[in-house]
């Protein structure tokens, strides 16, 4: 039980730190965000009327207390989750600008990374298990091969041939636009077509990782003294390649699932540009190119936050998952 | 019939750009019901090859190159798969070199020994309480059981893994257990503690032992006989009693005369001179003939042939001059001096 509570304590402590610096940098880093909104809406060259400079510091709420003051301040706000106002989509909230990011962004790396994740273990697992054959050099090099291919490479393919060559598919966006973005049938009967394409993509390379992971870790455990005196000891290929070979091989795997899960919200830039998806990961580069700091801010502290959580999973799982790992903690 | 007849087997390491190295040539021996019978060499001489031949757990590159291995009357490698496991560990259990690794580290200790019972179709009603029959096993090697059964392998220290699979190795009563150096990686004293548990066990229980061991010493106090090896042969094979205090073969009295006894006063170790033979290509004739101190020119031509010397043991060596197409048994410097 050691284990655990020492894996919350620590976890608490740097999310604790990640929310601290978040507090930190922008304040440190100086800049009037009153006048950046207005530079933004005048123009570069054009000269800021006080009034107006004045007027928007009322709205944002400038800081005139002191700083341990903003500070709690700050972290009620996190807690509460008040994050500020988007510069790019004023007047929006943040917390609603990546309110309407978030789901889009689950669905599509959620369910792509867990189906890379189911398919790549099984196929590794299996792969393991008949090593040294034919059907183990075939799909390991091939699997190596495609793993190479860059990403936005497979997506351009995929856009030309079946959105603009055949038509089957959108070639990009998230929705036809025709209705408002809604949980009902009929908007998600609108939206899946334009999820294949970019699942698709992901999907093409998403196991490759999992699969060579898993079968490396698989034909090592498979050749490790306990595995061969399973054999020795007449168990079944079926009980041998669970109990024996997978169940040790998978440990690292899940870690490298559970981490990758944190990465989720951060969304995967490339796709989502690529394929112009409306998930936080377009989002979060549209923040950096409008220089829009609380949205910037906001999404950085969920990938932090995120990972920070991700990370917190994935010690939990491992002690679950080897008791080795709960004993070495303890020495 | 004995337990275990070994009949010419032979296993070859296979490798796609080098030629196969044979690391085990032409073996043939036996083991009686109830023997408890040491193979001794010195690494890389093919003895724990052997001993994987015997369990038919040859892993890639080894392949069996040919002869038998009769257990019980049956061609191990004529069985398929299903009735070799079905013989597995019911009849033939094994204890390996570095059994400190031998347990499955994410399975308690008490998973893995019904795992054995499960995969075996331990029947409670003829067989007993599963349960009873481990915590027996268990007492036998002397751990405490029910401490022990809660446990992950990791949690135990090196001499209780060791224990635990001697226990597990036991578990099924078992007709021949093959021990393939276990005692590897424990400090002497554990060592000595779990030789005499061994052989202790052996005498109550009365199965058959093939103890894989560099150890000359520990061999010769174990073992009811013992069996050199040399470059993949086996080049003679005697009663412990008989090899300790006359050891036919030139390389026996090599491995003998390196064998310092601690009591002695005066020690005085002499090494076997040169190095085994490259097992990819072994020399026509005699494997031992060019770190022989009594070769003759005939030793490089003429292979030597596992021949009986007295009633009990077998010897392969020239060590005279052959006479005929075939060597001849090779005589103690004793028993040639009174001719």
């Amino acid at each position: 039980m050691a284990y655990f509570a020492r894996r919350i304590g620590f976890f608490l402590l740097t999310l604790w730190g990640a929310v601290t610096l978040n507090f930190l940098i922008p304040r440190l880093s100086g800049g009037d965000p009153a006048q950046a909104i207005l530079q933004r809406i005048a123009g570069k060259e054009a000269r800021v009327d006080p009034a107006q400079l004045a007027a928007v510091r009322a709205m944002l709420g400038v800081p005139d207390e002191p700083l341990w003051r903003q500070y709690l301040d700050y972290l009620g706000n996190m807690a509460t989750g008040n994050f500020g106002v988007s510069y790019t989509y004023f007047p929006y909230s943040v917390s609603e600008v990546i309110g309407e990011a978030v789901p889009w962004t689950i669905v599509l790396v959620g369910v792509t990374l867990v189906l890379s994740f189911v398919i790549g273990t099984l196929l590794g697992t299996w792969v393991a298990w008949r090593r040294g054959t034919t059907f183990d050099s075939v799909l390991t090099v091939t699997s190596a091969f495609v793993g190479t291919l860059p990403f936005f490479w497979i997506a351009l393919v995929l856009i030309y041939v079946f959105a603009i060559t055949l038509g089957w598919l959108p070639p990009s966006g998230g929705y036809s636009g025709l209705m408002e973005p809604a949980p009902t049938a009929a908007f998600v009967a609108d939206a899946w077509p334009y999820f294949i394409l970019p699942a698709a993509a992901i999907m093409i390379t998403g196991p490759i990782g999992w699969l060579l992971g898993m079968r490396n870790n698989m034909v090592q455990s498979l050749g490790e003294d306990f595995a061969r005196f399973g054999r020795a000891k007449g168990l079944s290929n079926r009980r041998l390649a669970i109990a024996y070979g997978a169940r040790v091989a998978i440990l690292p795997n899940v870690t490298g699932f559970a981490l990758a899960l944190g990465g989720l919200i951060g969304g995967t830039v490339l796709v989502e540009q690529t394929f112009n998806y409306p998930g936080t990961g377009r989002l979060l580069l549209e923040a950096v190119s409008n220089k829009d700091y609380p949205l910037m801010q906001t999404i950085f502290l969920f990938i932090a936050v995120g990972v920070l959580v991700a990370n917190l999973v994935a010690d939990v799982l491992y002690g679950v998952l080897d008791p080795r790992a709960r004993r070495k903690e303890a020495a | 019939m004995p337990l275990v007849e070994v009949r010419h087997l032979s296993v070859d390491y296979r490798s796609r750009d080098l030629p196969p190295a044979h690391a085990v040539r032409d073996v043939s021996f036996d083991v009686a019901e109830g023997e408890f019978v040491g193979l001794l060499g010195e690494s890389g001489c093919g003895k724990s090859t052997l001993g994987n031949a015997l369990l038919r757990l040859l892993d890639r590159p080894a392949h069996h190159a040919g002869g038998e291995v009769r257990f019980d009357g049956r061609d191990l490698y004529a069985l398929t798969d299903r009735e070799l496991n079905r013989l597995r560990w019911r009849e033939i259990a094994t204890v390996f070199q570095s059994s400190m690794n031998a347990l499955n580290p994410v399975l308690r200790v008490e998973r893995q020994f019904r795992d054995a019972m499960e995969a075996h179709r331990w029947d409670p009603r003829t067989e007993g309480d599963p349960r009873e029959r481990v915590l027996e096993v268990l007492r036998d090697v002397e751990l405490d059981a029910e401490r022990v059964l809660r446990s992950y392998p990791h949690e135990l220290s090196g001499g209780m893994r060791q224990r635990v699979v001697l226990a597990l190795a036991l578990l099924l009563r078992p007709r021949l257990v093959v021990l393939d150096e276990p005692t590897t990686g424990l400090d002497v004293v554990v060592q000595r503690s779990i030789v005499d548990l061994l052989r202790r066990l052996q005498r109550e229980h009365g199965f058959s032992v093939l103890f894989i061991s560099h150890d000359l010493g520990t061999v010769l106090e174990i073992a009811d006989r013992v069996l050199v090896m040399y470059a993949g042969q086996v080049v003679e094979s005697r009663p412990s009693a008989d090899l300790a205090a006359a050891p036919l073969h030139p390389y026996t009295r090599g491995l003998l005369g390196s064998f310092a006894d601690p009591r002695d006063e005066h020690v005085s170790v002499t090494a076997v001179p040169g190095r085994p033979p490259s097992l990819d290509s072994p020399p026509a004739g005699c494997a031992f003939a060019p770190r022989c101190p009594v070769r003759v020119a005939a030793c490089a031509a003429v292979p030597p042939v596992l021949a009986p010397t007295t009633r009990t043991g077998w010897c392969a060596a020239t060590g005279t001059p052959p006479r005929g197409p075939t060597s001849r048994p090779c005589r103690t410097p004793r028993r040639r001096s009174r001719r």
